[in-house]
């Protein structure tokens, strides 16, 4: 092989792999936890702090996988956990815990916080976990006081399937040249997906400053800049 | 750089902005002390009458299209866009006489709804009727104030941008279904501090991608292939309708939890 024909074959290989469709990202869906060994009480021995970052949001990714400790809820279900230091502030601050559905599943979140003696300040349900974009999030605001926040797994969801339908609409834009102008297509169609829930998953964790909650702002600036 | 290049800058440049600014809901919040226990429910704002929405449509982008082709052009895209304004008009008066015909009122339902969520949560609910302010029907509420001896701890207002239903297109493959677009404050009787403000919209139009607004999803069963298929079933558009009120809000009590 010459040299030439070398370079047309990198070139087709370049080429095969670029057009390649990329393969979505997927998360393992875990319904029974049958083989994991669970304790009783709740250890925050293996912790991973989170820092508070008054000008911009930070954000941690967790994952919740078999290799989690897990512990025995009030019913005596197992459930996976992993533990989030809060951060030492002296105001409130906004947290954000979201399930992301990757590959037709979601962690099925429930969450607490406590306090430095353990003891729970806030308990956070399932059902709080709302649909925000392709995300379950639950979004509070966090005390001073609050020291850790435990997210585990939902034994009484897990298993569950979720069906969502949604509606996407795509748009192409078309430059004439003849009039200098540019218009735009717009193309909607209906995805139907879904999503089960698992003991297991990737789970962001996000703090931001507390919200300025005067009447005036930012909510009506929100209001007159959408309209 | 003529005027159309200039126009097409500055829409991206607002769109860029608008991605950037992307503002964050604030979750409720029980202010220390005195925990919210009496809700006034301010009337929602409503629109006059339910939407029936074709997202996309091929005249609207051929409307568009035609617009981009010299003053011609627009005279033509203005032509086509009245067409396709004239067919929603139309759809949208067929919608209104068939709920009217099942009996079923929009508003009624809504705020009814949202006093058993309410309710459910442990709330007491204190009816307030919307005040006739300048541009009332567009924004929230700029004053508040408790009917005469009744004490109220926070007041809800809801705005119902619009509802009714929606298809992504004309195609078989994107039925009409219901959508109801709902944006909601709670403020602080006492301080007139935001306690909470979210969005929340049941089936919305496209743009599901940002965490900007709680979504929920359609219920399966309330689908109609096109707008005929609406005509055809009264009974089950207004239940589908009434179903989206409903879990619309359910969902903003659940929010003030």
């Amino acid at each position: 092989m010459n040299s030439v024909e070398r370079i047309g074959a990198l070139a087709i290989s370049v080429m095969l792999i670029a057009c390649a469709p990329t393969k979505a990202p997927t998360q393992a869906v875990t319904v029974s936890l049958q083989s994991v060994a669970c304790k009783d009480g709740f250890t925050s021995s293996h912790a991973r702090p989170i820092t508070l970052n008054p000008k911009e949001q930070t954000a941690l990714e967790v994952e919740i996988s078999q290799a989690s400790p897990c512990k025995l809820d009030a019913n005596g279900n197992k459930q996976l956990y992993e533990v989030i230091t809060l951060p030492f502030t002296t105001s409130p601050y906004l947290v954000s815990v979201s399930s992301e559905k990757i590959g037709g599943s979601a962690f099925a979140a429930t969450a607490v916080t406590l306090d430095d003696t353990e003891q729970v300040r806030q308990a956070f349900n399932h059902d709080r976990f709302l649909n925000r974009g392709r995300k379950l999030m639950l979004h509070f605001e966090a005390h001073p006081d609050e020291r850790f926040l435990v997210i585990s797994s939902h034994a009484d969801v897990v298993g569950d399937v979720r069906k969502e339908i949604s509606t996407v609409i795509s748009s192409q834009s078309h430059y004439n040249a003849g009039f200098g102008t540019t218009s735009t297509l717009y193309f909607g169609s209906e995805n139907v997906g879904g999503y089960t829930f698992s003991h297991t998953g990737k789970v962001v964790v996000a703090t931001t400053a507390a919200p300025n909650r005067a009447l005036n702002e930012p909510s009506d600036d929100r209001t007159a800049r959408r309209r | 750089m003529n005027i159309i290049k200039k126009t097409a800058i500055v829409a991206l440049a607002l769109a860029v902005t608008a991605c950037a600014k992307q503002p964050q809901s604030i979750p409720f919040v029980q202010p220390a002390g005195k925990p919210i226990q009496v809700i006034g429910l301010v009337t929602p704002h409503m629109p006059d009458r339910a939407a029936a929405l074709l997202a996309t449509s091929p005249g609207k982008n051929a409307a568009n299209a035609a617009a981009g082709a010299g003053l011609i052009g627009l005279a033509v895209g203005l032509v086509i866009a009245g067409i396709d304004a004239g067919m929603q008009s139309s759809r949208e008066s067929t919608l209104e006489e068939m709920l009217k015909a099942e009996s079923f009122n929009a508003p009624t339902t809504f705020s009814s709804a949202l006093r058993t969520a309410l309710e459910a949560k442990g709330y007491q609910v204190v009816d307030i009727p919307r005040s006739s302010q300048r541009n009332a029907g567009r924004t929230f509420q700029e004053n508040y104030q408790a009917p005469a001896g009744q004490n109220v701890d926070a007041f809800l207002d809801i705005l119902v941008e619009g509802y009714g239903y929606g298809a992504a297109s004309s195609a078989a493959s994107s039925p009409y279904r219901p959508t109801v677009y709902t944006e909601v404050r709670l403020v602080n009787a006492d301080t007139k501090s935001v306690l909470m403000w979210d969005k929340v919209i049941y089936n919305p139009m496209g743009d599901v991608v940002r965490d900007d607004k709680v979504i929920i999803p359609p219920a399966p069963e309330f689908s109609f292939v096109d707008f005929d298929a609406v005509e055809r079933a009264p009974q089950k558009v207004a239940e589908g309708l009434d179903v989206a009120l409903v879990k619309t809000a359910d969902t903003i009590g659940t929010l003030l939890r």
